[in-house]
């Protein structure tokens, strides 16, 4: 097992590598020239040559891109061009509520979803497989902006039984930071009311996330636990008098969310660019958030920074959506 | 067979299966006995209404099945009284080999984890079923361990903790063979249980149920479509063709002198039981548009115009051991 994970960390590596020559490609050929805008609106010709030069933007590309290289692998990512701060420190600051946001909506779409899904094959054809199936249509069909909007709408502004943005509420102070996820740090450091109030500001925002992968997950649960409830050792267990209910959970359920597992982790990708309009949206202070007003500044610095880190994330996490698949599966060790 | 109380007895059964294209008549007045002790073989071929026989005995039919007359009676308990559901009582006194040791066992848990399951379930003798409190645990995994030993699996300890891909299919089936007769149970339902096993492991499957079955004087009822099998485990056979009962009696009996014309056909179709091999032409009728009257008649070549009007009732001939339904059979006591 542990050679099987050194091996998956170490193929992390020509991951990264590919993922930043695609990234600074597109940049290079996109458009829009960073000297321009770093030199400002009435900036003379010769001012943004000097720009131009005081950046190295002026050096052949690969050489460029070779001097990026040299100073990520020693964890240096750069300034920001816009605001001069560096990168990866705005990123450490950002990245926890962003993960703290991922992290819930993947707790809400596992749960979810497999408990929709596992409802609908049991219940199979009967009302409430109907209605399980509905909102697993709803999840795939309905934007994330819409019911981002419409959640804001209703259980916001109209009932207010959320705030309708932000983490916690602006004159509070933040948790004592431990891990930089609030939930966790409010626990830990126990400060209650706090833990209420982030709890309370994250779960529209998390349901808007979640929505979508949880209709995806459910979907996946339902059709493999219907595959796996005409299996052999189903009938076999029942013809020995174990109960039905006992079969379900959690014999028929452990063969059935190996798919949703798998199905997760792919999924965790798309939460973390989905995050990108729910933090918008929920002016939720993320990684997200963060690189929109890259892009409209086109500092390339964020933007590179910013795939990497996710491009590591996701990597991270479909190595340990492996992990956890060998030990739901024994076949596969 | 014998003149005490049967273990199990099934009269008249009869059951169909409503589908879109017409009532499946699946079993047709099907009746035979296990006594206390015997090993009875039910023989048919492929899809005469042996897997849904089973399933009537364990209570797991499925939910349309219906059941039109008959009864299924298991040491004095009707097993059909509590609908399909299956009774505590029958959960621990009746064990279950299946036919496919390959599929048989789920994939993702220890053979350990699902033998204890289904020992939980039928409980030890003595013990109330479903019932996990006190040192039950221990005491079951204890018992567990002893009955792998029992079917020769190496390092029992070990082969608690491992999982069924781990396991060749021979072995497979001695850990189901375990499982069965963990709970002591009176009778031994076994669905052809080494029809997915090579030959020579086959032998040796059937021997080891033969010993351990002795050893406990437990009952068995022995589903399949080989003579030779019946041959080597049998103390009586009950004869199916297409949901009918065609002949019951005593292995012996059946094999050296046949009286039904199916039962003749099929021993004819064994190299080691009959000195010319001959096939039976046709197919079993589906039951869906099975025959009037004797359902072998269409493949039958001593049908005679009375077979498709009604079929002959199960008669005893005089002085006979044995219980056949055919015209051929004109002078006996109705059973």
């Amino acid at each position: 097992m542990l050679e099987f994970i050194c091996r998956r960390i170490l193929s992390l590596f020509p991951v990264i590598l590919g993922l930043l020559v695609l990234t600074y490609a597109l940049l290079y050929l996109a458009p829009s020239d960073p000297a321009t805008i770093l030199a400002g609106e009435n900036a003379s010709v010769e001012d943004i040559q000097a720009v131009r030069k005081e950046y190295g933007l002026d050096r052949p590309v690969y050489v460029q891109f070779g001097m990026y290289l040299k100073q990520v692998s020693v964890g240096n990512l750069g300034v920001s061009m816009y605001s001069n701060r560096p990168v990866l420190e705005d990123i450490a600051q950002r990245l926890p509520a962003t993960i703290e946001l991922a992290l819930v909506s993947l707790v809400l779409m596992a749960i979810g979803g497999i408990t929709l899904g596992t409802m609908g094959a049991v219940w199979h054809n009967s009302p409430i497989d109907h209605v399980t199936r509905m909102i697993s249509v709803a999840g795939l069909a309905i934007a994330t902006f819409w019911l981002a909007i419409m959640l804001q709408l209703v259980f916001a502004m109209v009932l207010g039984w959320f705030p309708v943005r932000g983490r916690i509420p602006p004159e509070m102070v933040p948790p004592v930071q431990i891990t930089g996820l609030y939930l966790l740090d409010s626990i830990l450091t126990l400060n209650f009311s706090a833990f209420r109030d982030a709890v309370r500001h994250i779960t529209l925002p998390a349901i808007t996330l979640a929505f979508g992968g949880l209709a995806t997950v459910a979907r996946f649960t339902r059709s493999s636990m219907l595959e796996n409830l005409t299996k052999e050792y189903v009938s076999y267990q029942h013809a020995t008098g174990v109960p039905f209910r006992r079969i379900i959970v959690p014999y028929v359920l452990r063969n059935s969310v190996i798919t949703a597992v798998t199905q997760l982790g792919l999924l965790f990708g798309s939460l973390i660019s989905g995050a990108v309009v729910v933090e918008m949206i929920f002016d939720w202070p993320g990684i997200g958030s963060y690189l929109v007003n890259a892009i409209f500044t086109s500092d390339y610095k964020v933007i590179l920074a910013v795939t990497i880190v996710v491009g590591v994330i996701y990597a991270l996490v479909n190595i340990i959506v492996d992990v956890i698949h060998a030990m739901i599966d024994p076949r596969l060790r | 067979m014998k003149d005490t109380l049967p273990l199990l007895s099934v009269r008249n059964l009869q059951l169909v299966i409503p589908t879109d294209e017409g009532t499946a008549k699946i079993l047709d007045r099907v009746t035979f006995e296990v006594a206390e002790g015997e090993v009875v073989g039910l023989v048919g071929e492929s899809g005469c209404g042996k897997s849904t026989l089973i399933k009537a005995i364990l209570g797991i039919l499925p939910n349309q099945a219906e059941i039109v007359s008959g009864e299924i009676k298991f040491g004095g308990l009707d097993l059909l009284g509590s609908a399909t559901r299956r009774t505590w009582h029958a959960a621990k006194d009746i064990g279950f080999i299946p036919q496919d040791p390959f599929t048989a066992l789920n994939p993702v848990f220890k053979v350990g984890v699902q033998m204890m399951e289904i020992l939980r379930w039928s409980g030890l003798p003595g013990e109330p079923p479903g019932y996990i409190g006190g040192n039950t645990r221990q005491r079951h995994r204890e018992h567990l361990i002893k009955m792998l030993k029992a079917v020769q699996i190496p390092d029992p300890e070990d082969a608690f903790e491992r999982y069924p891909h781990q396991f060749s299919g021979g072995q497979r089936q001695r850990i189901l063979i375990a499982s069965a007769l963990s709970s002591r149970p009176k009778l031994i339902v076994a669905d052809e249980p080494t029809t997915a096993l090579d030959v020579t492991t086959q032998r040796e499957i059937l021997i080891l149920l033969r010993e351990l079955i002795e050893d406990d004087k437990t009952s068995m009822l022995l589903v399949t479509h080989d003579f030779g099998v019946v041959a080597q485990m049998c103390d009586s056979v009950s004869v199916m063709y297409a949901g009918q009962t065609m002949e019951n009696g005593t292995a012996k009996d059946i094999i050296h002198t046949p009286i039904h014309p199916y039962t003749k056909r099929l021993l004819a179709c064994h190299p080691e039981l009959s000195d010319e091999i001959v096939g039976i032409p046709g197919t079993v009728p589906s039951p869906i548009f099975a025959p009037p009257g004797c359902r072998f008649g269409p493949r039958c070549t001593s049908c005679r115009p009375a077979c498709s009007e009604q079929r002959p009732p199960l008669m005893k001939p005089v002085g006979g051991q044995r219980d056949v339904a055919c015209v051929l059979l004109d002078q006996g006591v109705r059973v």
